[in-house]
Order: structure tokens, then sequence, then C-alpha cells
């Protein structure tokens, strides 16, 4: 993190769950650190219940209150979008956040190939995303969205087009959200049978401990297509017996040929890697409107 | 509440407005659309196939069909037609291929309503296709009212609400928004994640849906810096849970057909809801499944009629649920709740405990 440049913002907050909402109490210290800092802040809100949505409001009336100049909220939620900007006189700045941004962050298109496809080549909608149409632009600039946050899938995006120049992007990095939902596999650890995957009421956040790897079922493309899919050697097991078992300890990373994808809490994540990063890099000397990194130094939840 | 059902042809119309079908959904994959964009990129949430209609001749003629098909004698309303344009998002050039497609069957008076997710294609309908009723799909997720009430001021006529929302906060949103037609799930199909939220494409050619993938896991805890699980009693506890989840994951789509008479389909299921709903004064209930044989559409309309009607004619939401739980004959699969879309709407009571040693080739696909 030393050789990182330095922080303007404080990104606070989460994006995935509803059960993980600071405190208005965390809310107010976070205000006070940025401004003995001298930082921006923006507050980070995931998709919600009208529960969520109850527990933000206060949220909303201590960053009025206390929040740094420019303070920001980070929507995921169309209705939370709406609950901000129809706050009366509000000073609060509305990023779309990268939930919101559609994009194909499935972790297998880097090892797809035109052999998966039928001959075809993969479709360029797999390098596009929301913030590329038009039509998406200027709804968001219908409801004061002037940022909008993205990932960078695997695979990378197209440049943006001249008319995404009134638009400022924020690149995340190196962890890329796949997929998330309020069924939740990791609070179901606490639960009882009757509720156990169904979207939690409450919970007692098991993901404030754990973490899960996911080792994938395919090898990388590059290691060749025809081994997909990778089956345990000598095994006579269904796959499905072989595969879907937790396991103590996974072959070493450099050797191993299949991929390796992150989940915590309701979410997967991928994690670009440094030639990827490389990639990221030099997709954002390419289009000035990309002008914010954020970082996180650890699983976003 | 009116009965939603999926169809791909015109033959299909009559058997299921027979059945008791309210109102039908389809999808389009036009050829042109595969010329331009090959097989990886879809116009809907199901790729070339069964699931959708390959061109706008096709679909005006099954609109014709369904149109002619009134519901109860010649003085009823048209039964209506939509049509799901619900990716997630669509590049310019794709929005502009479906705003023509789109204006064509305006002009053809072929579709009811448009199902869309992308809030920019909605502004755009609304703006370029006047006139056009536009349906949210649930993949623009709506789980609360405020997203509701920004939908309909997108101009979105109805709702599809959420597959993840308990009942008591289907009850919560619609007190919020009682103006705006909602529509929620009733049969057939589930996802593990949110489906607005899951940036996957839905079937993979070669590797199937991700949600499915059969991943190895290891386990790690944060305050051991990423260390595995050595505890034994800690490692058990994440056993049961990961065997527990791959059942889960099975449960989420179709599991064959029920061992009683009506041998209904045993996909995930919201039969036990639907007094509640219709208390609350839900517009429509889906059934899922466009690329479903024509008998499991049928079974599915007539399981949801049956339990509806009941409810209608009795008033006794107990007494719909037991018809429910005895056209269902799945004691298993009820018992374990994994199948429901509201598991909060079952009557303990009235489930069956599952016979020892229950003959499983009858919950597996035998008709």
């Amino acid at each position: 993190m030393s050789e990182l440049p330095d922080y303007s913002h404080l990104y606070f907050g989460v994006e995935f769950c509803e059960h993980l909402l600071p405190s208005a109490d965390d809310v107010e210290a976070a205000c006070a650190f940025c401004r003995q800092r001298q930082w921006k802040l923006s507050l980070l809100t995931p998709y919600v219940t009208d529960w969520g949505l109850e527990k933000i409001d206060p949220l909303l009336q201590v960053l009025e209150e206390h929040g740094p100049e420019d303070t920001e909220v980070v929507v995921n939620d169309w209705g939370v979008l709406r609950q901000v900007t129809s706050r009366p006189d509000t000073e609060l700045k509305v990023v779309l956040g990268r939930g919101l941004n559609r994009m194909f962050r499935d972790p297998r298109v880097p090892d797809v190939g035109p052999e998966h496809l039928g001959g075809d080549a993969p479709p360029k909608a797999w390098t596009s995303a929301s913030h590329q149409s038009q039509g998406f632009r200027t709804m968001l600039e219908g409801v004061g969205v002037g940022r909008v946050e993205t990932d960078l899938p695997m695979q990378g995006l197209q440049d943006l087009g001249a008319g995404a120049r009134g638009l400022k992007l924020s690149l995340h990095l190196p962890y890329g959200m796949v997929a998330s939902g309020r069924i939740c596999m990791m609070s179901a650890l606490e639960q009882s049978a009757a509720v156990r995957f169904t979207p939690p009421r409450a919970c007692t956040a098991p993901c404030r401990d754990y973490s899960l790897e996911l080792r994938a079922p395919w090898t990388r493309r590059t290691d060749g297509a025809g081994s997909l899919p990778l089956v345990a050697e000598d095994s006579f097991l269904p796959l499905d017996h072989v595969l879907n078992r937790r396991r103590n300890s996974f072959p070493a990373e450099g050797a191993d040929p299949a991929p390796r994808f992150l989940q915590k809490g309701n979410t997967h994540f991928y994690r670009l890697d440094d030639a990827r990063i490389d990639d990221a890099l030099g997709w954002i000397d390419r289009n000035p409107s990309v002008d914010r990194i954020v970082f996180a130094p650890d699983l976003p939840m | 509440m009116q009965i939603l059902c999926p169809i791909n042809s015109p033959e299909e119309v009559v058997p299921l407005v027979e059945a008791g079908a309210d109102e039908f959904y389809c999808g389009l994959f036009p050829g042109e659309w595969y010329e331009k964009w090959g097989r990886g990129s879809w116009p809907n949430r199901r790729g070339p196939g069964p699931a959708n209609l390959s061109s706008v001749d096709e679909l005006a003629r099954l609109a014709d069909t369904v149109h002619t098909a009134r519901l109860g004698g010649d003085t009823a309303q048209p039964v209506p037609l939509f049509v799901a344009l619900n990716q997630q998002f669509y590049p310019d050039d794709q929005c502009d291929f479906l705003l023509g497609i789109a204006q064509e069957l305006q002009e053809r008076n072929a579709i009811d309503a448009f199902i869309v997710s992308d809030p920019g294609f909605m502004s755009l309908l609304k703006k370029e296709v006047p006139g056009a009723r536009i349906f949210s799909s649930t993949v623009s997720v709506a789980t609360n009212a405020q997203a509701v009430q920004f939908l309909a001021d997108l101009g979105c006529s109805r709702v599809i609400l959420s597959r993840h929302l308990h009942l008591a906060e289907i009850e919560q949103l619609q007190q919020a928004v009682p103006d705006v037609e909602l529509e929620v799930f009733l049969l057939n199909d589930n996802c593990y994640f949110e489906e607005g939220f899951c940036s996957t494409t839905h079937t993979m050619p070669g590797f199937g849906v991700y949600c499915m993938t059969p991943w190895e896991l290891r386990v790690t805890r944060d305050d051991q810096d990423g260390g595995g699980l050595t505890d034994p009693e800690e490692r058990a506890r994440w056993d049961f849970l990961i065997d527990e989840h791959r059942r889960f994951l099975g449960s989420l789509s179709h599991r064959g057909f029920g061992g009683g008479r009506a041998a209904v389909p045993l996909g995930p299921c919201g039969l036990c809801a639907i007094p509640k709903l219709m208390d609350l004064g839900i517009h429509s209930g889906k059934i899922v499944g466009r690329e479903a044989s024509l008998y499991r559409k049928i079974r599915s309309v007539q399981s949801v009629r049956y339990v509806r009607d009941s409810y209608r004619d009795s008033g006794d939401p107990r007494e719909a649920k037991k018809k429910a739980v005895e056209l269902r004959a799945d004691p298993e699969g009820c018992n374990a709740g994994m199948s429901c879309y509201y598991r909060g709407a079952r009557d303990r009571d009235l489930i069956p405990l599952p016979s020892r040693g229950a003959d499983r080739t009858r919950t597996t696909g035998a008709k």
C-alpha cells in the first residue's frame, strides 16, 4: 500500500448486504475521520428491502449534518437512488454503484472460445456495459447521476466512446463482483433448517470470520481448451460427488491448472492478477473519464 | 390474481387458455440478431432455441391466436401477450435494433406489453414507441417500495418483484405503492443469486449455469491470515452446510413431476402463498418456463388455478393450502421447504411427514 498514491477518499459501508450497513454512530465517526484528514467521503449502500431503506435514512441525515464537502452516496438499488434524490435540499451526490452498472463479469469468459460458441467469436457485448449505452447515460442524467462505478471484467472492457465523456467513472480494483443475492450460504451457517437458504431476516455475520475459495472445475483456456472439464484423476464417481466438496488444501496456486474465485458472504468475486491490473491501468490511461480508482485492500464485504 | 403463462407457439394457446391461463408472455430471438451478434449475446434471458420465437412474423402469428382466444365467452377481453426484452443491458447497436422491432410490433398491435429490465432501454422505449406498455422485469431488481416507484416513474405500469422476498416484505412494499401493478413468481424456476445482480451469462455453452458450478471449496478463517479449518467440530459444521447447500441448489429448478394423480411439476413453488398474495391484491402470478413442454405448462397452469379458485370460492386459506400440498404430493420436498419461493407461507400442520423409504422415482421424473 505504501507504493500507492495518497488516498483522497474513504469508501465506507457495504455494497451487497443490508445486514452489514453501518450504524449512524459509525458513519458519524467516518465523517470526523475524513474531515480530519481532508478526505472526501463516499457511503457505500447495498440493495435493500424496505427495512434496509429505513436503516439508510438516518445515515443520510448524518452525512448531511457531518459529512465533508461533496459527500457521495454510492447506490446499488434504484430505490436508494430515489430515496437520496428525493430528500429536500440535499447536497449529497449520488453515484451509481457497480451493481447497477451491468456488464458480463462471468469469470468463465476468459476461458471461453469459439469452440464453445459453435464457431462464433465471443460477442462484443461481453466487453460492454450499461455505462456505454447512450440511453442509459441519458436516463442517469435525468435522475441526477454524474458518476458511475465499474469493475473491469477479466476479459476487459471496450474503450469509452465519445458520447461517454460527460460521465465520470470510478474503477474498483483488484476485486470484481461476479454475482450477489439475498440468499446467503454463509449466513446459513448459524441458521436453523426452517429458514436456512432463505433471505435472512437477521444475521450474525459469519462472513466477518470466514471466506471461501472456489476452485473451478475447468482449466484455463491458455492451458488447452481440450482439457475441459477438470475431473479428479482415477475417479469414476459422478462429477458432483467429486466436486462441490470442502477441501482443507488446494494445489499450490502456480501449479494448479484450475482458476480460483472467492466468496464472502452472499457475493462471489474475482481478483485481477498483476497482468490484468496492468491492463486496467492501461484502460484508465486511454479513457480520461475514468478519474478514480477505488482500491480494496481486502474482499469488499 | 391473473395466471401468467409462458408460451412459444400458436398450438399451445387453446390448451393453455382452457387450462386457465389469463395472460401470456413469450421471448424473441430473431435470426437477424443471431447474424449480427452470434449465439453468445441474447436479446432476453434465454438463448436461441425453444424458449424463443425466431421472427417478428412468427410472433405476430402467435399474437393473432392469443388475442382471439377470449376468456369467458365472446364478450370477454382478449387474452394479452407480453414479450420479454429483458437482458440486463443493451449496447447502442442492440438498442437501435430492438427499438425497430418494438416499433414494428406496436404498429402490428401484436404485443400488449414489453418486459424490460434495462432502465436506459425503458426510457428509450417510452420515447421512441409512444403508447407502448412497459413492465419492469425481475432483472431490474425491485426489493423495496422506492425501487418500485422509481420504475413506475420511468413509465412501467407493472413491476415484477424479486423472487427473493418474504411475504411480509411484499406486504410492506405493496402497502407503500398500492397503485402499481405487481407481479410475483409462482412456479417452476428459481435463481440462486438475485437475477439482476448476477453478471454471468445464463447458460455458457460447455459450462452450464454458473450458480450450479460444482466448485471445490476451501473455507478459510480471516483471523488466521487465510488459514484453513483445523478444528474438527468447525470442519464438521462446514461439511454439513456444504452438503445442505448442494441439496438446496438441486431444488432450484425442475425436479420432475409429483407422485400424485395430477403429476404436477416439482420445480420451485409458491402455491401455499397464493391466498396471501390474493389478499394483498397482487395482480399476476408468473409461471416460469418458456422452453418447457406443453404438458408441464398445462399442469402448471392447472395447479395455480386449482389453488387460486379454491381460495376464491371458499375464502379459507387453510383449505387452499391443504389442496396445494395434496396436489403437489411431494411430502419430502414440502417438508424440506427448499423449493418454496415463500417458505413462510407453509402451514406446517398441513405438511405430511415423508414416509420412510418413499419411492424416490416418483419424484424424479416418472409421469
